[in-house]
């Protein structure tokens, strides 16, 4: 029997029993898990209290996630990155891009974007429409964003589409504006670090001056909205044990339906400002404890790599076919920029768009190969209990570590496993797991995370 | 309520305060609350309702009409000089007497 996706992981001296795959999640004593161990090889004599999960194990698995095949329809969105332009200084932001002199999107080139799209769509029969925004800060060009809502929503009505539009922004614009975007927009991913000294330190105005009031107004306009807020917050070594402070007083600001709290990405313009990513250990037991202060006000709490919603081919837009077009009409399958990419020696460039066409001029070689990176499995994921929603990470800033966890990969799993316990209501495991170094670090470095290749003397 | 102005010759419109209106997912809805008429504003005339209310000068809604309907500018500026026309007539929007 194949069963390399069925997991375990010790959590003292018990088990947690996860097999996406098979939707199995279960939380066993040692006797249990040598007798599912036994079992699944065909040996032993197996209780009859663990005979269902054993079935459930034993029985033919959902198909792992793989990557998309065929002709480039539907794309997953469209992306549209106004400008690479941004409002603000934020002291962290590893986006390489001119500031305020960023080119913006032409009128004529968006115009083309949408139709291309729709067009896209309506050739295979879609009905809704996904349409989002980028930057630098897209709102910085406000016009090009004014435009495509309005342009986009017209279109698509005439051929009986739908359209969803969700943007990422920094929340630096006027109530007026901010009123807008809560009306027009589905989806607002707002980033915003925590309370006044927090974000005034992290994500200060361009010249340095204190623009909290601002976005915190802004949070509250969008939190009263139709639009649908996603609070990002950056989270450092200084701020991670400030995490269940951030969680009580977004709860008690704001309306969000989720909270993402992101570890730094560290580069060299972060350092040099004296912020560092968090220690991945005490990331995880504060994400949890703020998780649960969210979790009273009906909050979702999410870390993207641990986000076990849904078992995924790849972490990102990557290889899902999104078509994200640049100010100067580049057509790329990331929003991160070219040369960040290239560092990695990456190309996710598809193609490109010029103004007045009715179709994206794509290569498909390239979207072929674009849809193979994800699949590509870094050495450190083959056996990890994560690979099947972590999947990885960023195919761009998580790479390297020749099969060795790093701190990303610890945090991931730690807060995976914390999720999952907590799913299954075991709090005061998780409680007595957390306060114990030693434990953490045996669940968090287990090098093979599959059951049956897994040799614990019991 | 929002103004703008029109060149050639200059005139300055603006919404009065007794019209209301209202996003819906696919159209606009604008209240005259002393008539009570409703004007269900869908397509291109709910665009640039929308970029009018948001306050966009009137060579920007020319270019905003060019881009969304692939049009010279000089039609555009007819389509939308009709367009605000229109809403006058209906009473969405009012002219500003100029004096002097």
């Amino acid at each position: 029997m194949a069963a390399g996706d069925i997991f375990a992981a010790p959590v003292g001296s018990n088990f947690l029993l996860y097999a996406p795959l098979h939707h199995v999640l279960a939380f066993v004593n040692a006797p249990a898990y040598r007798q599912i161990r036994q079992g699944l090889q065909g040996e032993g004599e197996v209780a009859p209290t663990i005979r269902p999960l054993l079935s459930q194990l034993a029985a033919r698995p959902l198909p792992p996630p793989t990557a998309r095949t065929g002709p480039l329809h539907p794309p997953l969105f469209l992306g549209i990155i106004p400008t690479r332009g941004c409002n603000m200084g934020c002291r962290y932001c590893g986006f390489a891009a001119p500031k305020q002199t960023g080119p913006v999107m032409s009128l004529a080139l968006a115009r083309t974007a949408v139709d291309a799209y729709l067009n896209l769509l309506t050739a295979s029969n879609e009905r809704h429409a996904n349409i989002h925004f980028f930057g630098g800060e897209p709102f910085f060009a406000a016009d090009v964003v004014h435009f495509v809502a309005n342009y986009a929503t017209g279109r698509a009505a005439q051929v009986g589409m739908s359209v969803h539009f969700e943007a990422t922004s920094n929340g630096l614009y006027s109530p007026t504006r901010c009123q807008w975007i809560a009306d027009h927009f589905h989806t607002v991913v707002l980033s915003l670090d925590g309370p006044a000294d927090i974000q005034n330190s992290q994500r200060p105005g361009i010249n340095g001056q204190p623009l909290f009031e601002v976005v915190a107004r802004n949070a509250r306009i969008l939190s009263g909205g139709s639009a649908e807020l996603i609070i990002r917050a950056c989270v450092t070594a200084e701020t991670a044990p400030r995490l269940p402070e951030i969680a009580h007083w977004i709860a008690a600001e704001f309306s969000p339906r989720a909270v993402c709290f992101e570890s730094l990405t560290p580069s060299a313009l972060s350092e040099t400002a004296g912020f560092y990513p968090p220690d991945p250990w005490q990331f995880a037991c504060h994400f949890y404890q703020a998780a649960q202060i969210l979790d009273a006000a009906g909050i979702q709490t999410v870390l993207s790599t641990a986000d076990t919603s849904a078992i995924r081919h790849t972490f990102c837009p990557v290889g899902q076919d999104a078509l994200i077009v640049t100010p100067d009409g580049r057509v790329n399958a990331c929003y991160l920029l070219e040369e960040e990419w290239q560092r990695q020696g990456l190309d996710l460039r598809l193609g490109q768009l010029a103004v007045g066409a009715d179709q994206f001029d794509l290569d498909i070689t390239a979207v072929q190969r674009i849809r193979q990176i994800p699949g590509q499995p870094k050495p450190r994921c083959t056996y990890c209990l994560c690979r099947y929603h972590c999947a990885g990470g960023c195919h761009v800033n998580h790479v390297g570590g020749h099969g060795r966890y790093d701190d990303l990969c610890i945090q991931t799993r730690l807060v995976t496993i914390t999720t999952l316990l907590a799913q299954l209501g075991l709090h005061d495991v998780i409680t007595v797991w957390h306060a114990d170094d030693r434990l953490l670090q045996q669940t968090a470095w287990q090098p093979d995370d599959r059951l049956l290749m897994q040799s614990w003397d019991l | 309520m929002k103004t703008m102005i029109t060149p050639n010759p200059p005139q300055t419109y603006f919404c009065p305060p007794h019209i209301r209106w209202a996003y819906d997912a696919a159209c606009i809805l604008v209240v005259n609350e002393q008539t009570r008429q409703a004007h269900m504003l869908v397509a291109e005339e709910a665009a640039i309702w929308d970029w009018l209310m948001l306050g966009y000068s009137y060579a920007q809604l020319i270019q905003f009409i060019a881009a969304s309907s692939d049009l010279p500018t000089v039609q555009a500026e007819n389509h939308l000089r009709q367009q605000l026309q229109t809403w006058q007539e209906s009473g969405l929007l009012q002219k500003v007497a100029h004096h002097g």
